[in-house]
């Protein structure tokens, strides 16, 4: 079906569709992610509060149990779960690998989330759909598939992304964005 | 008081329907998530909790295994039940008084009663459950991060017949289903 836009009129597209996001900055998101790795599988519930460069996602299972907050700015990034307990790293992959086991690539996902390739990572794959946003883009080893998208004060963002490498998935859908242009 | 309405709720009370509303507030207050539907529990281990909005999930034990069903990410993860900790609504709701004795320090005050985790192996810090005509009509959990998910339940309906193919589940076509083993929560 991409055959009816020629490809230089979807290229333009996606250039606009890139600008749209340039100024994107601060956005909030509730979200359901299910991630399957290593046979283990966990349905939770996600919330992601970006503002600038400072970021907060909240974890949680089923009926709030098991919450988890993940507080981070560039270099620091801070844990805290329902027991009380916290932890700090570097990065965010540092401190999920160590405080869950789970490799996650969540700095990428900061931008795969709002529908755009990850900032300073190669783009080893990318293909359009026919209105030039992203069908589908490889990156760092993760192959991304964007299932659906909802329009947003007339910017269209993703409504689910699915996330693959090797035996670890995650899909997620997305609901409720809000955001705001600066 | 609140203590020997909940005792009798688990002595008399076999089945319950109804909707509930459910939010969780974070430590500043405000409304982070808000979810809906409805629910039947069949005690003392078969229950239906249904989330309409905003994402749709079907919670279904059987009686022997726990069935979560994510409809937008067409997954479903199942599990053995008994291993499921007690501290979901639905397992507290129908479960009977000896095992809420076992996992928890039950204290009164005039609206509700305290449950405290006895082990520390729960994820939360302290739940409320304020019982009403003969029924739980609210419960409330707070977590170490402070924040508060309230289910408040409506429309209760006790030991009305239950259609029991409710308690039943059968993965759609095409939806992948994952055996998670009994522990695994976050970490």
């Amino acid at each position: 079906c991409a055959l009816l836009v020629p490809e230089d009129e979807r290229e333009a597209q996606y250039e606009a569709f890139l600008e749209e996001r340039a100024e994107l900055r601060d956005w909030s998101v509730a979200g359901r992610a299910a991630l399957r790795a290593e046979g283990e599988a966990v349905s939770l519930s996600l919330r992601w509060e970006q503002r600038g460069e400072v970021y907060t996602i909240n974890l949680s299972g089923p009926f709030g149990a098991g919450a988890v907050r993940i507080e981070g700015q560039p270099g620091r990034v801070t844990l805290r779960d329902g027991a009380g307990q916290s932890a700090t790293a570097q990065s965010p992959e540092e401190l999920l690998a160590a405080q869950t086991g789970h490799q996650l690539p969540v700095t990428a996902l900061r931008d795969w989330i709002v529908g755009r390739p990850a900032d300073g990572l190669e783009v080893d794959e990318l293909s359009l759909d026919r209105v030039g946003r992203p069908d589908r883009l490889e990156q760092a080893g993760w192959r991304v598939d964007f299932q659906g998208w909802t329009d947003v004060d007339g910017v269209d963002l993703p409504s689910r992304v699915d996330l693959t490498r090797g035996s670890t998935q995650m899909r997620v859908a997305l609901s409720g964005w809000s955001r705001s242009d600066d | 008081g609140q203590l020997q309405a909940l005792e009798d709720y688990y002595r008399d009370v076999e089945t319950v329907q109804g909707v509930f509303n459910q939010f969780t507030l974070d430590d500043r207050g405000q409304v982070i998530e808000e979810s809906s539907g409805d629910f039947a529990i069949h005690r003392p281990d078969r229950f239906h909790w249904s989330y309409a909005g905003p994402f749709s999930q079907e919670i279904i034990a059987d009686g022997e295994r726990l069935w979560v069903y994510d409809v937008e990410l067409d997954q479903v993860t199942v599990r053995d039940q008994r291993a499921v900790l007690g501290s979901a609504p639905a397992q507290l709701l129908s479960g009977d008084y000896a095992d809420l004795e076992e996992l928890f320090e039950l204290a009164e005050t005039e609206d509700y009663v305290r449950l405290t985790p006895r082990d520390g192996g729960e994820a939360f810090d302290e739940a409320r459950l304020g019982m009403r005509d003969g029924h739980p009509s609210a419960l409330e959990i707070d977590d170490a991060l402070g924040q508060v998910t309230r289910v408040e339940l409506d429309e209760v309906r006790l030991n009305d017949a239950v259609d029991e193919e409710r308690f039943r589940f059968e993965p759609p076509e095409g939806v992948d289903v994952y055996e998670a083993d009994p522990d695994e929560g976050i970490r």
